[in-house]
């Protein structure tokens, strides 16, 4: 849309930057939980064999 | 294409996961032998009561503590119904079906196979501890398949 | 003058012609959705032995008309039906005449085929499940019935290309709109998909099934079977990650958080859900185990555009929550418009597909199937994804989709309704999934009647759950009933008025999309490329090496 000149969109991308601390946390939270379930679940399979 | 830079370490993370559930899945299977079962023996399933050794399903020692269980699937059992083995016996169970798609589980165990027809499946187990242990069929595969089961005694 | 030019768009409506094709679609849908609630609850009742069927009504016809009703009826004809509106909605209000005419074509060719495959399950003549594993041979009607099902839904397609080049020429050089372009991909990935399955009802299922030759090979039915149906599942899941992108950016008064991105992870999407297929035969005999490890390979590969879409929505999360004044590391969660059924139940989605996709990562780690496969922590697992993720933000589209198309609104009450309606099944889903996934791990199957196997203690362990799975189960019938009902008070009862229909702005700073992202020639032959490479060789091996094949066999 709006044309925007290129030393904004830099100051724009650093803000952005600033304000997704959350996001990353709440990334890391979700990846976390996939590696506690798979291996939860290998380590069953492990008993198992 | 401008890529945040939480979302490359976001990435970066999740990509190395990722790869690292790969390798140890492919070390565990390749070279410490948990390979999922994927024999390719060929057998015509309108003739399974006439091929050896399926024509006689049951239980062979073949070792100290080694046995083969020999077994063909049909709608709605599993033959023998029952194996008997002592505690510690490594069993390879060898599977057919004499009709449709059927599976074949241990429960408690990592024996889990699809037995399809026109081909054998194979899995082996070593029971270590006693107990009566439930093989059922988990593929649906007619009326009675609520019904089909077997059992492993180990004493 | 940006906002007023922003509450023009907003202001689009799909027109007549465009409306009463998307709604044909979604009404079928959620009369399916209707009739397979009923089977599902019929199961959970079972299953948790609280009931017995009577001796006319075999359980696995209900389970085989829950499945293909769920699965194949609903998703397909409520897809292809939000699909149309949405490219409607995104270029310029109405649908091209080709559009129009290959929608309806293709509505009707699926009614049609639905009819055929109903009769056939009602009938007791095609309990096959919607799997049908040959060498269980149903009524030919309901492979043909499915087959049209399957070919109608490629007639809607072509409609949908046919609305997306009509736009292409009216607007020569310039980037198709981000909905439009989801649309386009979901349909070639289903085009792609499909032509497995189509394989084997043609070349395999169906002059079987008449009698025509004498056996199957049962291997290559299972193949072509599974070719088409792990993309099956991301037809099912990529509306559903448009409707993510492009519809709650609005809701939520945010931005599309970045067009390239979203662009990126549905062609990967292409590329690489479906040479994955091995994933769901890691258990089969016939099948190498290399090529299966090469498959389980590819599959930790299309987890990755599922990542990048996962940031992109808590950053679209984030980044509204902060305009609207949030502090701290998490102070934008409570921003959120929780209160609003068209946010509420989609994010309600969101969150189960956390769980959903882990079970699925584990699902394909290869030996480690032998821990879950065909155990019913598969069918938890599918309830999490298709069942919560994709269900939940159907409804979240229906709640505002059904009144834009007639021209009606989402009144304050009905909101409240479709919000308790949302808890209730998100709960019934909880419950049900959840003691799913438990009995899985201590072995129960699932597509089982109600059994103790002659009083197994092992399999009488399993009982207490297999009761709260039964009253999560009943949860998820009062809820869909609810949601029907909600439907056809939107669709023909609701006060008259204009209904937005949400679409997501780009944010000022968004930088422009690579052009190679809709060269359409590339993007095919590298999909097709690595299809060949993962299935080419396997497929020639097994019809060179056939098994001994199978005659038809009616079990149930």
């Amino acid at each position: 849309m709006a044309q925007t000149t290129a030393p904004q969109t830099q100051q724009r991308h650093e803000e952005h930057t600033e304000s997704l601390r959350g996001t990353l946390a709440s990334v890391m939270i979700l990846g976390t939980f996939i590696v506690v379930c798979w291996l939860g679940v290998f380590i069953l399979f492990l008993t198992r064999q | 294409m401008h890529l945040h830079r939480y979302e490359k370490i976001w990435l970066t993370v999740g990509i190395l996961t990722l790869a690292a559930f790969v390798i140890v899945a492919g070390i565990n299977a390749f070279a410490m032998g948990a390979m999922p079962p994927s024999d390719r023996q060929m057998i015509d399933p309108t003739k399974v009561d006439q091929t050896p050794p399926f024509n006689q399903p049951g239980l062979k020692k073949i070792g100290p503590n080694e046995y083969d269980a020999t077994m063909t699937a049909f709608v709605f059992g599993f033959a023998p119904a029952t194996i008997e083995v002592p505690v510690g016996s490594t069993v390879h169970f060898r599977v057919t079906s004499k009709d449709v798609v059927h599976g074949f589980q241990i429960v408690g165990t990592n024996v889990n196979m699809m037995v399809v027809p026109g081909l054998v499946n194979t899995a082996s187990h070593t029971f270590t501890k006693p107990g009566n242990y439930l093989i059922l069929c988990n593929e649906y595969c007619g009326a009675g398949h609520q019904l089909m089961a077997a059992h492993v005694v180990v004493k | 003058m940006a906002q007023a030019q922003m509450a023009d768009v907003q202001d689009v409506r799909v027109d007549r012609p465009a409306a009463r094709l998307s709604l044909a679609h979604v009404l079928v849908a959620f009369l399916a959705f209707g009739i397979a609630a009923i089977a599902g609850l019929l199961q959970g009742l079972v299953r948790g032995g609280v009931i017995t069927l009577p001796k006319w009504l075999n359980y696995y016809e209900v389970l085989t008309a829950h499945g293909v009703y769920m699965g194949l009826v609903f998703t397909t004809f409520f897809i292809i039906g939000f699909l149309f509106s949405g490219v409607a909605r995104t270029t310029g209000g109405s649908l091209p005449p080709a559009g129009l005419r290959l929608g309806w074509t293709g509505w009707w060719m699926m009614v049609v085929g639905l009819v055929m495959a109903t009769v056939t399950v009602l009938t007791n003549n095609a309990s096959v499940l919607y799997t049908f594993y040959a060498p269980m041979k149903a009524s030919p009607y309901f492979y043909i019935g499915t087959g049209l099902l399957v070919v109608g839904s490629w007639v809607g397609g072509f409609g949908i290309f046919a609305s997306y080049r009509a736009w292409k020429r009216k607007n020569p050089g310039k980037l198709s709109p981000l909905f439009t372009f989801m649309a386009v991909c979901t349909m070639v990935l289903w085009q792609i998909a499909t032509i497995g399955v189509a394989l084997e009802v043609v070349l395999q299922l169906i002059p079987w099934s008449f009698g025509w030759v004498p056996t199957i090979n049962v291997l290559l039915s299972r193949m072509l079977l599974w070719y088409f149906g792990h993309p099956l599942v991301y037809f099912w899941l990529l509306p559903v990650y448009a409707m993510w992108y492009v519809n709650i950016p609005r809701i939520i008064g945010g931005k599309i958080f970045s067009d390239s991105l979203a662009r990126l992870s549905f062609l990967l999407f292409i590329f690489l859900s479906t040479p994955v297929g091995f994933h769901h035969q890691l258990m089969d005999p016939g099948i190498s185990p290399e090529w299966k490890f090469f498959h389980v390979l590819l599959t930790m590969a299309v987890v990755v555009p599922s990542l990048m879409t996962a940031f992109s929505m808590f950053a679209v999360f984030e980044s509204a929550g902060r305009a609207k004044g949030a502090t701290g590391l998490f102070g934008w969660f409570k921003k959120l418009p929780w209160n609003d059924v068209r946010f509420f139940a989609p994010v309600a989605g969101m969150i189960a597909f956390i769980p959903g996709g882990t079970g699925g990562i584990i699902n394909a780690s290869y030996q480690m199937n032998e821990v879950v496969h065909n155990t019913i922590w598969v069918t938890g697992h599918f309830h999490l994804t298709v069942g919560t993720a994709v269900a939940m933000t159907f409804f979240g589209i229906a709640y505002w989709l059904v009144p834009h198309l007639t021209g009606r609104q989402l009144t304050p009450a009905v909101n409240r309704l479709g919000l308790v309606q949302a808890v209730i099944w998100a709960t019934g889903m909880l419950l049900m999934s959840g003691s799913m996934h438990i009995l899985g791990l201590l072995g129960s199957p699932r597509r089982t009647a109600y059994t103790t196997y002659m009083n197994d203690p092992t399999a009488l362990s399993w009982m207490p759950l297999q009761g709260v799975m039964a009253l999560g189960g009943s949860l998820l019938f009062i809820s869909a009933m609810l949601m029907v009902g909600i439907v056809l008070y939107l669709a023909f009862f609701a006060p008259k008025g204009f209904e937005e229909y949400p679409i997501g702005e780009l944010d000022d700073t968004a930088e422009t999309t690579p052009r190679f992202m809709e060269r359409w020639s590339v993007i095919l032959s590298l999909a097709v490329f690595l299809i060949v490479i993962a299935y080419a060789y396997p497929v020639i091996d097994v019809i060179q090496n056939a098994p001994p094949g199978s005659p038809p066999l009616r079990t149930w």
